[in-house]
């Protein structure tokens, strides 16, 4: 029924991306996850262009799991990028990221951010976290224009 | 009342003419010919004419009742027909419409077709009626048209039916009585109601109609006495034709009665002298007829004249009868000789020639009779013929003569109304025009009484002095204001005496002003004298300083007639120009005012000091002269734009200003300019100050400034750095701590059965270093921050947040015997968030240290401690040895082994540098395995305890120490 992923996870670390959609996996969570490498390709992803040409904006993913420190277009640009246009403002988008300095925090919120999250050091937290954002935004949030999720949930 | 009644006729018209249509069409449908024919002595109706009768009558009822479309059709369709009808006539041509409704009734005559008289009218009567269905203008026109042409044709059939005459017997113009009746109906009840017209004309139609009226009552009338006039006319040429019939048969008869008396006379004789009885059988028989005779003949005479001759004449007869059948007796019985001798005797012939005599004179008077009869009839019958052309032609003309009324009439109606819409207009015009003339005379009374008034309360509420004088030098005038100023009025002195009445003295009172002076004496001789000073020293009165102006009064002639002088009191604004001069030279600044073209018209003592020139060298003088001659151009230029757009403001700003000394020295200066708009223009002031001294410091200061904001700039950079390093070390230094606690994690739960149980030892030894790492960079970071980030001080109850941090701590706690001992605690004033790191910090450090203890006693305060009132964290752990109590608060900086006390050695640090932050200071007192206490103040901002519901409460969220 859905072609496209459940959720965007745009992450530059491969080390960081496995862990997370270990996370996801493991939980049962969600199976359909896209992963790009950086904040160019993640907009390619979202706005259906370049490799993704083939996409529709009729089908957004459901999350957008955003890294902010990425090579080339860093995340806060994406943030802006998606939020600034009509076609992609209702996607969710967490950010996920290892800083907390306060200007970061500031700003991706007045770009948008749907919410902002820390990668907590200690791995029971960041699993903890992650299947609670994938919980949320994909099984209990009510997102705009989204197919219905068929997902099973195990907890 | 008369419309109804009106109405009323026209509806009985049409009902009228309906019924009469509608009967005969019955009567041709179902052959009921009495229908058709009332009376046999009245022409048959034909259908085609009892067809627009219908359409007529109907079209009438239903214009009416306002159904103009139904009468409109109704109209169109009798018109129609008779047009039809008419056309027919005219070509000789059978169109066959006589037999689209019926076919002749059996047994009766194929009546002739309508007459083209009648199709005429009928067509006349469709028109007036669609035109008064139309409301057309020409309505009342054309209905008096019909009506008058129909009341002809209706009156004139019914006369020629009364007379019986034949001189309408054309079959084209017969007419049926019950036709006549009903176009006299029609006509008049589509006259009325055509010529009831607009309420407009009302006035002017209601005398028309009533004329109308009279007009139609009078012509009926005279049609019946014509009619009535015919009748007896004929009758009376009927009877006397009678007698002349009667007095020619009486000829007749006499002379037939006297061949029948010769016939028996014959008789007689032949007998007598025969014998013959052949000869008595004549003379019987014509006997007889003698005696039947004459009694006839008697009762025609109706002349007593000629009755009596004829009686004369009868006896005569009868003697000679007798006789004569006497002599027949005598030959029957005597004989022939007898007889002879009687007939001889000529005594009959005697008797018949008197017998013959009288008839002839009978006859001759009988002839005379039948002549003056003959006469007589002749006359009836000229009178006849005369009264019946005469009455048609009467009643032409007075039908005529109804239309020309009628016409001139309605042509009076169309020009009175007219009349009274150009009488209308021409009221309007004039109404117009008075009123604006009105209008114009009250505009020009009101204009008066405006100037009159105007003067009067110009003079008498002037503040200006007027003072008027004749030709003659005489005073005549003085207004209110005038009497103010002067303190009397008018003298009756002469010009001479002027001066010393009213005291004028010249302004600086040094004497009396000549009286051929004064402006109102140069006045009167005709000149024309403009704000001439003067002074009034009036005794018991203070000097007053006035201004004088005297003009010339003209006569309307255009000769002098004295003069004006009107003058007002200048005192106070020479009191002001003296005041304004001490305030300016009050100023502690060299004042300079220039006017608008630059030139000095003021200055003070400073000026002079400041610039060198004395003051009467700067008056007048362009205020260039006060600058170095580099600048004069560029001056000139900027002080032209000030004087587009003055406003208050610092000269120059950002420029050096220079000003120049009489001794060609510069110096620098600071000028404040101000415009001050008078009525001679705009001046500009200007307050400018020596400020070489000034400017010297102020240059020593920004140089020093310039120091240091480098210094600033440079520190600003460092921290820039800084910023930047942490937010790197935020990223990058966690980044791999995470995979390796994550892939260890992984390694554990991928493979945990597989592994010996060494390895499970090594992966929590990993994960624990990668943690406690974690927990370094966390802790390193956040001491970055607290000291980068402002502080945001607010009221801050210690209280809640300690309770809360207690909260926070629990899960520390977990299976020990804790004692919280917390105490009364200041409201201080911090920043929250930082204020709850630093108990954060203090209270965790006491529940670690308290570790084996049981139980483990915390205790806060607010108490004296080092001379100073403090909050304090006390505990009863293992406590330390005051001799490191320098390295307590340095960053990694432990006094006890990780193996021993978990920790990073930031924890303190950071509490020391937010109390730094705050202005306050932290210490600690402890002993080895006494506790410790550790006191801090928050600088100014620690406050005498408060209660709780004064405090703010405290959510913010708040760092993990």
């Amino acid at each position: 029924m859905n072609d496209g992923a459940q959720i965007l996870l745009v992450e530059d670390s491969d080390d960081d991306a496995e862990l997370t959609i270990r996370a996801l996996r493991k939980e049962k969570v969600v199976n359909e996850i896209e992963r790009v490498r950086d904040g160019e390709q993640a907009l390619d992803y979202l706005f259906c262009r370049g490799a993704y040409g083939h996409r529709s904006f009729a089908d957004p993913p459901r999350l957008v799991l955003l890294d902010l420190k990425m090579p080339k277009v860093d995340g806060l640009e994406v943030l802006a990028s998606v939020k600034g246009d009509s076609r992609t403002r209702t996607i969710p988008v967490v950010i996920m990221t290892s800083s907390r300095e306060l200007p970061d925090v500031q700003r991706a919120y007045e770009l948008g951010a749907n919410s902002y999250v820390q990668k907590p050091v200690k791995f029971e937290h960041f699993h903890e976290i992650v299947k609670q954002l994938g919980l949320y935004w994909v099984v209990v949030n009510h997102a705009p224009h989204a197919p219905a999720v068929t997902t099973q949930i195990v907890e | 009342m008369r419309i109804a009644a009106n109405r009323s006729f026209s509806l009985a018209a049409g009902v009228f003419c309906v019924a009469l249509g509608g009967l005969a069409l019955a009567g041709w449908f179902t052959g009921a010919g009495w229908l058709v024919q009332v009376h046999e002595r009245f022409q048959a109706v034909h259908y085609s004419v009892a067809a627009c009768f219908l359409l007529l009558g109907l079209g009438l009822c239903a214009a009416l009742h306002q159904l103009r479309i139904m009468a409109l059709a109704l109209a169109s369709a009798a018109g129609a027909v008779a047009l039809l009808c008419w056309v027919q006539v005219l070509l000789g041509a059978d169109f066959g419409i006589d037999r689209v409704l019926t076919s002749p009734l059996p047994g009766r005559e194929y009546p002739p077709a309508m007459s083209p008289l009648l199709a005429v009218t009928f067509m006349l009567a469709a028109i007036s009626l669609a035109l008064m269905i139309l409301q057309s203008p020409v309505r009342s026109i054309a209905a008096a048209i019909f009506s008058a042409w129909s009341l002809l044709i209706g009156a004139m059939a019914l006369i020629i039916f009364v007379l019986s005459a034949v001189v309408y017997s054309d079959p084209n113009t017969r007419m049926a009585v019950p036709v006549a009746a009903g176009l006299v109906m029609l006509g008049a009840g589509i006259a009325i109601r055509a010529l009831q017209g607009s309420e407009r004309s009302q006035r002017v139609e209601g005398s028309l109609r009533l004329r109308v009226a009279i007009g139609y009552a009078l012509a009926l009338l005279l049609l019946i006495g014509v009619a009535l006039a015919s009748q007896l006319a004929v009758q009376r040429l009927v009877a006397s034709q009678s007698t002349v019939t009667r007095a020619l048969r009486v000829r007749a008869e006499i002379a037939q009665l006297y061949s029948l008396l010769k016939d028996v006379q014959r008789g007689q004789r032949g007998f007598a002298l025969t014998g013959e009885p052949e000869y008595l059988q004549p003379y019987h028989a014509g006997r007889r007829a003698l005696l039947e005779q004459l009694p006839l003949l008697r009762g025609l005479f109706t002349n007593p004249e000629q009755l009596r001759r004829f009686q004369a004449i009868e006896s005569l007869i009868e003697r000679q009868l007798a006789q004569q059948e006497k002599k027949i007796q005598i030959r029957q019985a005597q004989g022939p000789a007898a007889a002879r001798e009687q007939t001889l005797s000529r005594e009959g012939e005697r008797g018949m020639e008197e017998i013959q005599r009288q008839i002839m004179a009978l006859q001759a008077a009988q002839d005379e009779v039948a002549r003056q009869r003959i006469e007589l009839s002749e006359r009836a019958a000229f009178w006849t013929g005369l009264v019946n052309v005469g009455g048609i032609l009467l009643a032409i003309a007075v039908v005529a003569s109804g239309l020309v009324v009628l016409f001139r009439g309605l042509t009076a109606r169309e020009r009175a109304e007219e009349e009274v819409r150009q009488l209308n207009r021409v009221l309007t015009e004039r109404s117009t025009a008075l009123a604006s003339l009105n209008l114009e005379l009250a505009a020009a009374e009101e204009e008066a009484r405006r100037q009159k008034q105007l003067f009067q309360s110009v003079s008498e509420t002037a503040s200006v002095g007027l003072v008027a004088a004749d030709e003659n030098g005489r005073m005549i005038f003085i207004n209110e204001a005038a009497k103010k100023i002067l303190g009397r009025g008018i003298s009756e002195s002469p010009a001479e005496e002027w001066s010393n009445d009213f005291q004028v003295w010249l302004p600086d009172g040094s004497a009396m002003v000549p009286p051929q002076d004064l402006p109102l004496v140069r006045a009167m001789r005709g000149e024309v004298v403009r704000d001439v000073p003067l002074l009034l020293r009036m005794p018991g009165r203070p000097e007053v300083q006035i201004v004088g102006t005297g003009i010339p009064l003209l006569t309307s002639e255009g000769t002098l007639g004295g003069g004006l002088v009107t003058f007002f009191d200048n005192t106070e604004t020479l009191e002001h120009e003296a005041f304004l001069q001490q305030l300016i030279e009050s100023a502690p600044d060299a004042m300079v005012i220039a006017n608008e073209s630059g030139v000095i018209v003021r200055t003070n003592a400073q000026a002079t000091k400041l610039f060198g020139f004395e003051k009467s060298e700067m008056l007048g003088q362009p205020i260039e002269m006060l600058m170095p001659s580099r600048f004069h151009a560029r001056h000139e230029g900027q002080r032209a734009r000030y004087a587009g757009a003055p406003v208050a403001r610092p000269m120059g700003v950002g420029l050096d200003l220079l000003g120049r000394r009489k001794d060609g020295s510069e110096f620098h200066v600071e000028i404040s300019l101000a415009p001050i708009a008078t009525r001679h223009g705009t001046l500009l002031s200007s307050a400018i100050r020596d400020v070489s001294e000034r400017r010297r410091a102020q240059q020593a200061l920004q140089t020093a400034n310039q120091q240091l904001e480098q210094v600033n700039a440079e520190l600003a950079a460092v921290n820039r750095e800084l910023e930047s390093f942490s937010y790197s070390v935020s990223h990058d230094l966690r980044a791999p701590l995470r995979h390796l606690m994550g892939f260890s994690q992984m390694l554990r739960e991928d493979f945990g059965p597989s592994l010996p149980t060494e390895v499970h030892k090594y992966l929590s030894r990993i994960q624990d270093s990668a943690e406690r790492m974690g927990n370094l960079i966390d802790g390193l970071l956040n001491l970055g921050r607290v000291g980068r980030r402002d502080l945001i001080r607010l009221p801050v109850d210690l209280r809640r947040i300690t309770n809360e941090v207690r909260e926070m701590l629990q899960s520390e706690c977990a299976g020990r015997a804790v004692d919280w001992r917390i105490g009364q605690l200041p409201a201080v004033h911090s920043d929250p968030a930082l204020t709850r790191q630093v108990l954060e910090n203090l209270i965790g450090n006491a529940i670690k240290y308290t570790r084996g203890r049981s139980p483990a006693i915390i205790e806060i305060g607010f108490a004296s401690g080092d001379g100073e009132e403090a909050i304090f964290v006390r505990d009863n752990g293992v406590g330390f040895d005051m001799k490191f109590s320098h390295k307590l608060f340095g960053v990694f900086q432990r006094l006890h082994s990780a193996s021993e006390f978990e920790g990073t050695g930031i924890g303190l640090a950071t509490v020391q540098r937010i109390v730094k932050k705050h202005g306050g200071r932290v210490w600690a007192e402890s002993a080895p395995g006494a506790g410790a206490t550790f006191y801090f103040t928050l600088g100014a901002a620690t406050l005498p305890p408060l209660n709780e519901a004064a405090a703010i409460p405290v959510t913010q969220e708040v760092n993990q120490a």
